[in-house]
C-alpha cells in the first residue's frame, strides 16, 4: 500500500515508513534516545529528498519528545530552570544552523558536511560510550570476584574533589565516606579533559540550580546548547544524542533529571527547526511525520518494555556498537569511490 | 466550408495549430507564447470534469468530423495535399489529479496525419533551472568541485516518434525546439556570465551526467516511445507519468516533419495539479509557511499527548 507525500512530491509504501518508525521507536524506547540520527539516513536512502527527510524528522521528534517528557515530568525528574537556559541557548544555535545550512547548500557542500559531522561526532561519543561501559562491565566482573564495591566510589569521590571546574555540590548517591586517594587512570578521558578547562570556574553570572544541586555561571549551559543547537539544525536530528553526554560530563547534572531535562529543551528546539524549515525551505511534510509517528510511539513502548529488562551497561555497549557501526559505514562512504560522480539539484521552478 | 491554404493559426478549445511554412524562430516563438497562453489560464480555463462517456463521443466526434473532411476533399476534387489541417490532435485528458493513492498515470494521445512525414510526440513539465555538480577526490575525500548551470531545463520530458527517433531526419528545428532527450537539455540559452567560454567538453559530460539522473529518477523517459498507426492516418501514443509527476502546466506537442522540413505542429496543454487533503497541504505550506509549520508542531504535540494517554490504557 503506497501513499503520496504533498511536500516530497513522491509516492512511498505505507509499510516501509511504519517499520522505519517502528524500528527507531524500539531504539528509542530501549535507550533512551531520539533516534533521529537512524531515522534521518534511512528515509534518505528509501528515496526521500535529503532536506525534507530532515525537516519532517525535526517534526517527527517534537511528539516523540513530548511523550517521552511527559513520563520524566510526572516523576519530577525535570530541571526547569537549567531547561530554560539550554533552550535559549539552543534557539540561537539552531536558528544560526539553519542559517549555516542553507549557505552550504547554496554552496553545494551540505551532504559533505553532514557526512562529516555524523563521522565525527558518532565516533567520539560511540568510542567514549564504548570505553566506558566496557570499562564498568569489567570492572564488575571484578567486583564479583574481589567484593570491592568502595573502591569504585572513591573513584567516583575523587573525581567530584579532583575538579573544581564547577563549585560543585556533592550528590547524595555520592557520598561523603570514599575519600580515599584513586589511582587517577581510572578516569575516563573525557572526563579528565573536561575537568582541566579551569577557565569556566571564573565565568559571570553564577546561578544555583536547586533541581541539579548545582551552581554555575549561567553563560556555560547557554553556550553549550548554542554549540549543540548548530549541530541539530545542520545533522537534522533533536539533539538528545549530543545533549545528554554533555550535561552529564560538561555540567555534571545527575542522571536522574538528564534525561527529562534534555527532552524539555529538545521539544523546543525542535519546534524551531520546524518552523525555520516551513519558513525558508517549505520541506516539512506532515504526511511523511505523522506516519513516522505512529510506527515510532508503538516502537517506543514495546522498546521501553525491552529496556526495563536488561542492565544499564549492557544496554550502553550495546548502543555504542550500533553508533559506530553507523559512524563506520558513513566514513567508508566518503572515501570509496562513489556510484554516481555526478550530482543534481533544482531551483526553484521558472514562473513563465 | 473554408479551407486555407496559406500559413495559418487557429487556436481551437484545447490549443494550438499551425501549418504551412514557418521559419524555426517564429515557431519558437509560437510554442513559447502557446505556453505562456496554457501557464496563463491554468486554473482559468478548466472545463469542468467532462465524463468517461462524453469523453468517448467527443473522440466519436473527432473521428466523424475527419471522415467528413477526408469525403468533402475527395469529392470536390480539391485533393492537394496541404489542403486540410495536415495534423490534429487530441488528448484523453488535460488534467492529471495527484491524489493521496498516487502512482502515476498514463495519458493517451491521438490525432489524424493528413500530410506524409514522420510524426514526433514531445511531451514537457514546468522548466526550472538544474546545477550539476561533480564530485573529486580531496585528501581522500570525495568532494563537490565543478559545476554547470542548465537553465530553464524542463522538468518533465517524454518522446514518442513514428519511425525510429535516430533515423528521421535531422534539421534546425530540432535543437531549436528542443526535441530529443539530449536536445532538450542542451538547447541553446545565453551564458550565464558574460564573456566566460564555456567548456564544450566539460558541459557534454555534464549533460550526459545530468540525463542519467534525470532518467533515474523517471523524470525523463528512458526511451522513444511508438506512435502507432491504426489505420489511414489516424495514430495514438501512449504517454506514461511517474508517482513523481511534478505539478505545474504541461504541453504535448506533436510534429510532423517530412526531409527535415516541418509541416505542422500541434500543441496541447496538461495540467497536473493536486486533489483533496494534499493540494490543501502543499498550498498552506507554500502560501502560509507560519501558519503551517505552527500547525505542524501542534499536530505533533498532540500527537505526543495522544500516544501518552492511549498507551497508559494498555
Amino acid at each position: 500500500m503506497s501513499i503520496y507525500l504533498p511536500i516530497a512530491q513522491m509516492s512511498v509504501d505505507v509499510w516501509s515508513l511504519l517499520l522505519l518508525g517502528g524500528m527507531t521507536g524500539i531504539l528509542s524506547g530501549v535507550f533512551g534516545i531520539g533516534g533521529g540520527f537512524l531515522m534521518t539516513p534511512l528515509l534518505i536512502f528509501l528515496g526521500i529528498p535529503p532536506p525534507v527527510a530532515v525537516a519532517s524528522v525535526a517534526n517527527q521528534i517534537i511528539a516523540s519528545s513530548t511523550s517521552a517528557f511527559h513520563t520524566h515530568w510526572r516523576r519530577g525528574n525535570v530541571d526547569f530552570r537549567m531547561g530554560v537556559l539550554l533552550l535559549g541557548g539552543g534557539i540561537v544555535g539552531s536558528t544560526f544552523g539553519v542559517w549555516l545550512f542553507s549557505f552550504l547548500k547554496e554552496l553545494g557542500q551540505i551532504d559533505l558536511v553532514i557526512s562529516i559531522g555524523y563521522v565525527l561526532f558518532l565516533s567520539l561519543i560511540g568510542g567514549s560510550m564504548a570505553l566506558e561501559s566496557g570499562r564498568t562491565i569489567l570492572q564488575q566482573r571484578r567486583d564479583k570476584h574481589r567484593a570491592a564495591v568502595e573502591d569504585a566510589e572513591a573513584a567516583e569521590a575523587e573525581l567530584t574533589r579532583d575538579s573544581d571546574t564547577v563549585a560543585h555540590t556533592p550528590d547524595l548517591e555520592r557520598g561523603e565516606e570514599g575519600q580515599t586517594e584513586a589511582p587517577p587512570k581510572r578516569l575516563s578521558p573525557m572526563r579528565r579533559f573536561f575537568s582541566h578547562l579551569n577557565i569556566w570556574s571564573r565565568l559571570p553570572f553564577v546561578m544555583r540550580f536547586p533541581r541539579s544541586g548545582l551552581q554555575m555561571s549561567a553563560l556555560i549551559p547557554i553556550m553549550l546548547s548554542a554549540v549543540i543547537g548548530v549541530l541539530v539544525s545542520i545533522l537534522g536530528i533533536g539533539g538528545g544524542f549530543f545533549m545528554i553526554p554533555a550535561m552529564l560530563y560538561i555540567l555534571k547534572m545527575p542522571a536522574s533529571v538528564v534525561v527529562g531535562t534534555s527532552l524539555f529543551q529538545v521539544i523546543f528546539v525542535t519546534s524551531n527547526v520546524t518552523i525555520l524549515h516551513a519558513l525558508t525551505t517549505q520541506t516539512v511534510d506532515v504526511i511523511l511525520a505523522v506516519l513516522l509517528l505512529l510506527g515510532s510511539t508503538t516502537g517506543a513502548q514495546l522498546g521501553s518494555r525491552v529496556g526495563l529488562k536488561l542492565p544499564e551497561e549492557y544496554l550502553r555497549a550495546m548502543l555504542a556498537s550500533i553508533v559506530l557501526v553507523v559512524a563506520i559505514q558513513l566514513g567508508i562512504n566518503l572515501v570509496t569511490t562513489p556510484d554516481h560522480l555526478y550530482s543534481v539539484t533544482f531551483g526553484e521552478a521558472a514562473t513563465p | 466550408m473554408t479551407i486555407r491554404m496559406s500559413a495559418c493559426i487557429s487556436i481551437p478549445r484545447h490549443g494550438l495549430t499551425c501549418s504551412g511554412h514557418l521559419s524555426p524562430i517564429s515557431l519558437n516563438r509560437i510554442t513559447r507564447t502557446s505556453r505562456v497562453m496554457t501557464s496563463g489560464c491554468a486554473f482559468a480555463a478548466f472545463p469542468g470534469h467532462i465524463g468517461y462517456i462524453s469523453r468517448l463521443s467527443s473522440i466519436a466526434c473527432w473521428l466523424v468530423r475527419c471522415l467528413l473532411i477526408a469525403v468533402i476533399i475527395s469529392l470536390t476534387g480539391m485533393g492537394r495535399p496541404a489542403i486540410a489541417r495536415p495534423l490534429v490532435a487530441e488528448i484523453s485528458s488535460h488534467h492529471i489529479t495527484i491524489h493521496s493513492a498516487f502512482e502515476g498515470t498514463e495519458l493517451l494521445l491521438y490525432g489524424v496525419r493528413n500530410a506524409p512525414g514522420d510524426m514526433v510526440v514531445v511531451v514537457r513539465g514546468p522548466s526550472r533551472d538544474a546545477i550539476v555538480r561533480r564530485k573529486r577526490r580531496v585528501f581522500g575525500v570525495w568532494v563537490n568541485r565543478e559545476s554547470e548551470t542548465f537553465p530553464q531545463l524542463p522538468s518533465f520530458y517524454a518522446v514518442a516518434s513514428s519511425r525510429r527517433f535516430e533515423e528521421i531526419e535531422r534539421s534546425v528545428y530540432f535543437n531549436a525546439l528542443g526535441i530529443g532527450y539530449r536536445e532538450a537539455i542542451t538547447t541553446f540559452h545565453p551564458p550565464a556570465k558574460p564573456g566566460r567560454a564555456p567548456d564544450s567538453e566539460q558541459r557534454t559530460s555534464f549533460a550526459t551526467a545530468l540525463l542519467a539522473d534525470l532518467r533515474r529518477r523517471q523524470l525523463y523517459h528512458d526511451e522513444v516511445t511508438d506512435i502507432t498507426f491504426l489505420g489511414e492516418g489516424l495514430f495514438s501514443t501512449r504517454i506514461s507519468f511517474p508517482d513523481n509527476t511534478p505539478t505545474g502546466a504541461y504541453t504535448a506537442e506533436v510534429y510532423l516533419f517530412d526531409d527535415g522540413a516541418l509541416q505542422g505542429v500541434h500543441t496541447t496543454p496538461i495540467y497536473v495539479y493536486k486533489s483533496g487533503l494534499d493540494s490543501f497541504i502543499f498550498q498552506l505550506a507554500n502560501n502560509h509557511p507560519l501558519l503551517y509549520g505552527a500547525m505542524a508542531i501542534i499536530l505533533a504535540l498532540l500527537g505526543g499527548m495522544v500516544a501518552v494517554r492511549l498507551f497508559k490504557r494498555v
